[in-house]
């Protein structure tokens, strides 16, 4: 629906190549064959950064605070999508375990309350640091970069970074110094 | 390639960080809609419009259904009154808004009405409405 109507396309945590380009096919799908090539059709992402302080690794709270409650919503969503018993979208289905499930099962009706802000108790088990590699732009200040690169030559216009809301401020400040500025 | 960043739509907070997100470098400034956790999106960008002079504000995104479309064209045609050529409408079935709420995301036929009536309104077109039943 957004390659046919849209003026551009927001997706949500297509932050690998493959993802991407699958989800522009998906969008290419839609566009009329006579419009032909688009002039200027912007592909923004919307999805979590973190970059990481010398020593630190993907295991350490700070991260798993700046990231965690972001990559939650996207697993929130696949599970949503499971409950009414469809298929979860591969890109998550591999970290929708089952018992990650039967957790969220406990508690369906207040799990989305918490979205981009914390983890529901004891959700931090599920968050470990595969899902958060996978799951985010998570790494050194060369790594970002070099994925962000990636995702720009499959076709990305716009990178948007949503911190957690209780860190937006020092989540700019550090994406801009940090990755804008050596871009 | 341009850099974004999305919050929390905060009727205190989230223009201050639209204005540090432009000072820092940012093309875009994403404003989250969401009734149950946030301030009212519009207002937001409101604030924004006023305290900043380039990034453009964007809604990340406007979701379908818990505003009748006419209402989102005329809320995103406001801000742009104030920001004129910076101001971006992004559309979205919904996920959070509509599920802290017990609901489901809008159907797909719903989400195709709310963009072709935005299109058209905030074209200055005709369009033809459709709500609890009845055509306009």
């Amino acid at each position: 629906m957004a390659g046919e109507l849209g003026d551009g396309l927001i997706t949500v945590s297509s932050i690998t190549p493959d993802a991407l380009t699958a989800t522009l096919e998906k969008a290419a799908k839609g566009r009329p064959q006579s419009s032909g090539q688009r002039k200027e059709y912007p592909v923004v992402t919307v999805g979590v950064a973190c970059v990481l302080r010398p020593g630190e690794t993907l295991d350490s709270p700070r991260v798993l605070t700046r990231v965690g409650p972001r990559i939650a919503v996207g697993l929130h969503y696949a599970y949503e999508v499971v409950r009414q018993g469809k298929r979860a979208p591969a890109y998550f289905e591999p970290f929708l375990t089952p018992r990650y499930r039967a957790y969220l099962d406990e508690r369906w009706d207040e799990i989305h309350v918490t979205h981009s802000r914390f983890l529901q108790p004891g959700e931090e088990e599920f968050i470990t640091p595969e899902v958060i590699r996978a799951m985010s732009m998570t790494g050194t200040r060369e790594e970002v970069i070099t994925r962000l690169k990636a995702l720009e030559a499959a076709g990305l216009t716009q990178m948007v970074i949503s911190p957690p809301w209780d860190y937006v401020k020092e989540s700019i400040v550090e994406f801009a110094r940090e990755i804008i500025a050596h871009y | 390639m341009n850099f974004g960043v999305s919050f929390q739509s905060h009727i205190q907070n989230s223009w201050k960080h639209a204005v540090l997100a432009e000072q820092m470098g940012f093309s875009n400034a994403w404003f989250v809609d969401t009734q149950m956790l946030a301030s009212d999106v519009y207002a937001c960008m409101t604030l924004a419009a006023e305290h900043t002079s380039t990034i453009q504000l964007g809604t990340a995104v406007a979701i379908a259904g818990t505003r009748i479309a006419p209402v989102t064209a005329h809320s995103i045609a406001t801000v742009n009154q104030l920001a004129p050529g910076r101001t971006i409408l992004g559309l979205g079935t919904g996920h959070t808004a509509w599920r802290t709420m017990g609901m489901p995301p809008v159907r797909l036929d719903t989400f195709r009405h709310t963009i072709d009536v935005c299109r058209k309104l905030l074209r200055g077109e005709a369009v033809e409405y459709h709500e609890r039943g009845r055509r306009s």
